[in-house]
């Protein structure tokens, strides 16, 4: 299964100990709650929903504050395509999905999270190629 | 009703003059290439877009200059309509960037790519206060100059 949440997610949550004993009771209730959290099918859920809730908000910023602009520097440098990038491979799954039924510029995204650039050049500008060279890419990725 | 208060919005000068939406909504091309004629690509100067090898990958007003030079293009002075000339127009932001193209239609209107959003007709004077800065240059060409 996925790791979904690593120790230092509870860290900051969980209060300090002083003495050996009680740092020893504090770790090991760090551990139980991400085992737990990381192996419950229904927190896997809802951490799912959640991260495709938060995509589709940047997405929508973003889409919103870009609708005119044609220069990519604009669209790329968008503060919520940002943040697309910045969540890296988690958005992966949702960034092909669109991909699969939008024409949106999802392209420096993919390349900056994957560090490919699977696009021939002759296919430049031509948005349906650029996404069917991505989505290729992306078929090939998943194979095991 | 609310896609006519969002144009107003972002185009307080489509209220003044006739600013009509003439396509459906596409990202395949954009202005750049629907200035240019062609309806079938993205056109700018980076690593994602369309952009001729023979000009120079830059974001600059020069740089889109030489791109519609390369199709019979010349720089001239207005926006005036004169029979068997096209013209387009170039715009840029305050800091010289370029920022969108339209063409000029044979009625004396422009015709305008708005982003990955939909074709509009328009006046000049209707994207002024809008998204994309002022008219930096305009360029014409003779209909029997156009380059296939």
């Amino acid at each position: 299964m996925t790791t979904l949440f690593e120790p230092e997610y509870l860290e900051g949550l969980m209060p300090t100990a002083v003495s050996s004993e009680a740092e020893t009771i504090r770790q090991n209730q760090i551990l139980s709650q991400v085992d737990f959290l990381n192996n419950s099918v229904y927190t896997k859920s809802l951490y799912l929903k959640w991260l495709e809730s938060l995509f589709d908000t940047y997405k929508s910023e973003w889409l919103n504050e870009t609708k005119y602009f044609s220069d990519n520097r604009r669209i790329f440098n968008n503060q919520y395509y940002q943040k697309i990038i910045s969540q890296g491979a988690k958005f992966l799954p949702f960034i092909i999905q669109d991909l699969r039924t939008n024409d949106y510029h999802w392209f420096h995204a993919l390349s900056e999270i994957t560090g490919v650039n699977p696009i021939q050049l002759e296919h430049l500008g031509n948005i349906d190629q650029m996404k069917n060279d991505w989505l290729t890419w992306a078929v090939e990725y998943a194979r095991p | 009703m609310l896609g006519r208060n969002l144009i107003i919005n972002d185009f307080p000068g489509s209220v003044i003059d006739p600013f009509l939406i003439t396509s459906l909504q596409t990202g395949s091309y954009n202005c750049i290439a629907w200035a240019y004629g062609d309806d079938s690509k993205w056109y700018w100067p980076d690593s994602f877009s369309f952009w001729p090898t023979s000009i120079p990958k830059v974001e600059s007003i020069e740089a889109f200059i030489l791109l519609f030079e390369g199709i019979g293009y010349q720089l001239c002075h207005d926006d005036l309509l004169i029979q068997d000339v096209e013209k387009i127009a170039i715009y840029a932001d305050s800091d010289g960037f370029p920022t969108h193209a339209s063409k000029q239609l044979k009625n004396g209107y422009w015709s305008s790519k708005l982003g990955r959003d939909f074709d509009v007709s328009h006046t000049i004077g209707n994207m002024h206060d809008g998204p994309y800065g002022s008219v930096r240059v305009f360029m014409s060409r003779s209909f029997n100059k156009i380059v296939g």
